[in-house]
This record gives structure tokens, C-alpha cells and sequence, in this order.
């Protein structure tokens, strides 16, 4: 039997929309990097109620829109270490999933970028597919099994993660203190 | 047979954007782990010492002390000596000393108590072993190339690591270096496209954009306060440093004016015309 193909579920623009995407950790490797000491995790989804929720925006101003959080406690051995809590924000063109690790008092301890995507819709440019792999194995001695690539540009604001760091402090206050 | 290599590459929210950093892993011996620490830990203590939205940071004692003879770390000193080399070498069209115009703006924070003046000149800051001074009450601001230096010293941070190829991308502002070719896009309002393959090099891209300008982080204006025409412009040069400070005074220049400024420093740049896959680089 032929194996399914998703992509022909799509509708055509969805597949010819530019887009610039990377994963850098998994859940389990972003949690490795944030709590390297500890020995176990458990996950402990985090739900808000509205009133819980109002009120980590009027701390925050930001809105909280999930109403359940994707969080894990870390241990190291018997010892409660931290949280880990996995978010996500959504920028004009980008979307973006990170991992934040509070400790049990509530301090940042890290930071970091899960998932990151750029997408653009409107004009395609058919460029960015058609040259995307000129030049780049004919004479480098290096052979990558993964291609790589960079996007230059005005730079782009972080805003939208520390705003995003800002309502998981908040929502520390309001439920896990 | 040829052999490939695997990539590691990761990102954190820093320097007011996202950085990238990545490294190839062509030997075993090295602890990928402690090295993205330590790169990212480099960036982290740049951006602590230059940040001008910090009151507690470098550069903002640097802006309190009136007049003040002032010791700075040697990182610090380094960029206003950037800065300083590179106001001369373009006949004052990169100046560090207008931070008071942005902060008049809303662009930058007002943390400042006293009065001070929106503009200045680099030559007005006094620097003698290890200790730094401005001779006129304005405001200076590293952003125009303290990205970028951050980017080097992430790069050099990776080689004394063993890191033989990588890169480091500090929104847009990038260098790549060893054996690695890397295509590298740009960003425009119509998306992403093919801009150029970079190899030992870096490359900085600034936009100046009239009906946006409100949302960016950065902002050119010339000695006056004024916004350059709209433009997108991609400078490559050795450095990140002069890469970042170079996008900065081209776009403040006509075009017929930019090759020979760029030419003064081995760097060459590219304009985005209206039709974003025509694109010329000099």
C-alpha cells in the first residue's frame, strides 16, 4: 500500500506559502538543557479558570489566552527544583514555541527558543524554492546531512517572548506560589 | 566517500532579538553543551554592559556621569573605539552620540534626570587607559554595531572552544566562518528570497521603512534627527561590527555615494530594489 501523504490534503496555497522553520530542542531536550541536574520530571498541566486568567493580565498585561498551560515540576532525586513550563506566541509572521524554567521561588532560570517559524503569506516568491540550494555543496569541503540556512533582515523583535515570560510570572503568582 | 556532519544549532531571546547560534560538529571531543553556554553567556555579559534600556548597565553609567572620568570594562571600550574609528572613516555619518534624539522619541528610555543634548560628536568622547568620558552632555547609543561586535565575540568564544565551522545569527545580523557555505535569505514586506552564500564572512541587513519604522527595534537617522529614504541594505564585510555599522551609514548615503564608502572598508552591500529578487550587489 502507498504510504498516506498529508501534504495532499492541503490546499495549494498552504503548500507554496514561503516559510522558514526550525525545531532546536524537543520537550525532553529543552528540559535536559533548562534543569541539567535533575532526575525526573512530571507533568502537571496547568488549567486557569477565567477568573485566574483575568487576573494574570491585570499582573501581566498580557492576555492569557490558553486555558491550560503545558508545564512539568523538576526533581532531582526527592528535591522539587523548578518548573518547566512550555508556551507558545504568535507574531505578525512568526510563531514560536519556547521553554521558560522558574525556580520554586519564582525566578527565571532560563530560556529557551523550542520552535521557531516565519511564514509569510500573500506573494510567493518562487525564488527563495527555485536557488535555495545553489552553491552551497558544489565546492564546500563540508557535506551537511542537514541543509542549512539563515534569514537576514531588519531585526526582528524578541518583544513577544519577553512579554510571554512576563505572563508566566504572573501566572506563577496567581497559581503555582 | 564523502563525509557528513551533523549540525547543532540553538536559539534564545537576547539582544533585544533571536540569536542563533550553530556549530558543526566535524570533531568528538567537544562538549556542545558547555559551548553553547559559554557562547550564549558571552552574549548575555555584552548585552548586560552596552544595553541602553539597562540603568544599571556600562553604558548607561557611562551616560549618568556628567563629565565624569569613568572606568569601563575593556569589551565596552572596545565598541566606543569602534564606534569613534568608524565616525572618522565616514566623515561623521556613524555617530554613536545621538541617543538624546531617540530618547526624545520614545525610541530609547528616558532614565535620565538632568538635561541633555539630543546630538553630539564622537570625537567628544575622551578615552585613556581604561577610563572613558564624554566632553558634552549628550547621549551615546552602541546599538548601531554592538550586535554585531556581540556576534564576534560569540564567534571567537566558539573558536577557542574548538569550534573549527559555525555561525552565529543576531537577527539578521550574522557571521558565518570556517568551512561552512550558508545561503542566507532576507526579509522584505514581500517575504523571503534569495540573497547570497556566505563563507568566512559576515553580513548585517538594515531596513529603513516609513509605515514601519514604529514597530522595529532599530533606527537610522542622520546627525539631525532625520530618517533616511526607505531602503533595505545588506552589507557584507569581515566583521560583524563593521558589517552592522556600515548598513547604517550606506543608508544614509545616495546611492551613487555608497560604493565608495564601502570600498574604504572591503565591504560590499546590496540594495533591495521594489521587485525583491533583482538585487545588486557592488
Amino acid at each position: 500500500m502507498k504510504a498516506f501523504n498529508p501534504l495532499f490534503m492541503l490546499p495549494v496555497a498552504a503548500i507554496t506559502c514561503p516559510a522558514y522553520g526550525i525545531q532546536y530542542l524537543s520537550v525532553e531536550q529543552a528540559q535536559q538543557v533548562l534543569f541539567a541536574q535533575a532526575t525526573q520530571f512530571t507533568e502537571n498541566t496547568i488549567k486557569l479558570n477565567s477568573e485566574q486568567r483575568d487576573r494574570i493580565e491585570e499582573i501581566s498585561d498580557v492576555r492569557q489566552r490558553w486555558k491550560k498551560q503545558q508545564a512539568w515540576k523538576a526533581y532531582d532525586g526527592e528535591t522539587f527544583i523548578g518548573w518547566f513550563i512550555v508556551d507558545k506566541v504568535i507574531g505578525k509572521h512568526e510563531f514560536i514555541t519556547y521553554a521558560t524554567a522558574l525556580s520554586p521561588q519564582g525566578e527565571v532560570l532560563g530560556i529557551e527558543i523550542m520552535d521557531y517559524r516565519e511564514t509569510y503569506g500573500g506573494e510567493v516568491n518562487e525564488a527563495f524554492w527555485k536557488k535555495q540550494f545553489i552553491g552551497t555543496t558544489k565546492n564546500s569541503p563540508l557535506t551537511l546531512n542537514e541543509d542549512i540556512q539563515n534569514i537576514s533582515g531588519a531585526t526582528l523583535s524578541c518583544r513577544n517572548v519577553t512579554n510571554g515570560v512576563k505572563r508566566l510570572l504572573a501566572l506563577y503568582e496567581v497559581v503555582l506560589k | 566517500m564523502t563525509e557528513t556532519y551533523t549540525t547543532f544549532k540553538r536559539m534564545k531571546p537576547l539582544l533585544g532579538t533571536f540569536v542563533e547560534i550553530g556549530m558543526v560538529s566535524e570533531q568528538h571531543n567537544l562538549d556542545i553543551q558547555t559551548i553553547f553556554t559559554q557562547t550564549f553567556a558571552t552574549i548575555e555579559m555584552l548585552q548586560n554592559q552596552m544595553s541602553f534600556h539597562d540603568s544599571d548597565s556600562a553604558l548607561s553609567k557611562l551616560n549618568h556621569a556628567q563629565g565624569k572620568w569613568l572606568e569601563l570594562p575593556p569589551e565596552t571600550i572596545k565598541v566606543l573605539k569602534h564606534a569613534k574609528q568608524l565616525y572618522r572613516q565616514t566623515d561623521g555619518l556613524f555617530n554613536c552620540t545621538l541617543g538624546g534624539y531617540l530618547v526624545k522619541r520614545g525610541k530609547l528610555p528616558n532614565h535620565f534626570d538632568f538635561s541633555f543634548k539630543v546630538n553630539g560628536s564622537s570625537e567628544d568622547i575622551e578615552i585613556e587607559n581604561g577610563l572613558v568620558r564624554l566632553r558634552a552632555p549628550f547621549l551615546v547609543t552602541l546599538d548601531g554595531i554592538a550586535k554585531g561586535y556581540a556576534v564576534d565575540c560569540a564567534v571567537e568564544t566558539m573558536q577557542r572552544q574548538g569550534v573549527q565551522s559555525g555561525w552565529v545569527n543576531a537577527g539578521g545580523d550574522l557571521r558565518v566562518f570556517g568551512e561552512i557555505e550558508m545561503p542566507i535569505y532576507q526579509r522584505s514586506n514581500q517575504g523571503l528570497s534569495n540573497l547570497i552564500t556566505l563563507k568566512q564572512n559576515a553580513l548585517a541587513t538594515s531596513e529603513v521603512n516609513q509605515f514601519n519604522r514604529y514597530d522595529q527595534p532599530s533606527h537610522i537617522i542622520n546627525n539631525h534627527g532625520q530618517w533616511p529614504d526607505d531602503c533595505i541594505i545588506s552589507v557584507r564585510a569581515s566583521k560583524a561590527w563593521l558589517a552592522d555599522g556600515l548598513t547604517k551609514v550606506l543608508a544614509l548615503l545616495p546611492d551613487n555615494q555608497r560604493k565608495n564608502i564601502a570600498e574604504r572598508f572591503d565591504a560590499c552591500y546590496c540594495t533591495a530594489s521594489e521587485q525583491p529578487e533583482i538585487k545588486h550587489f557592488a
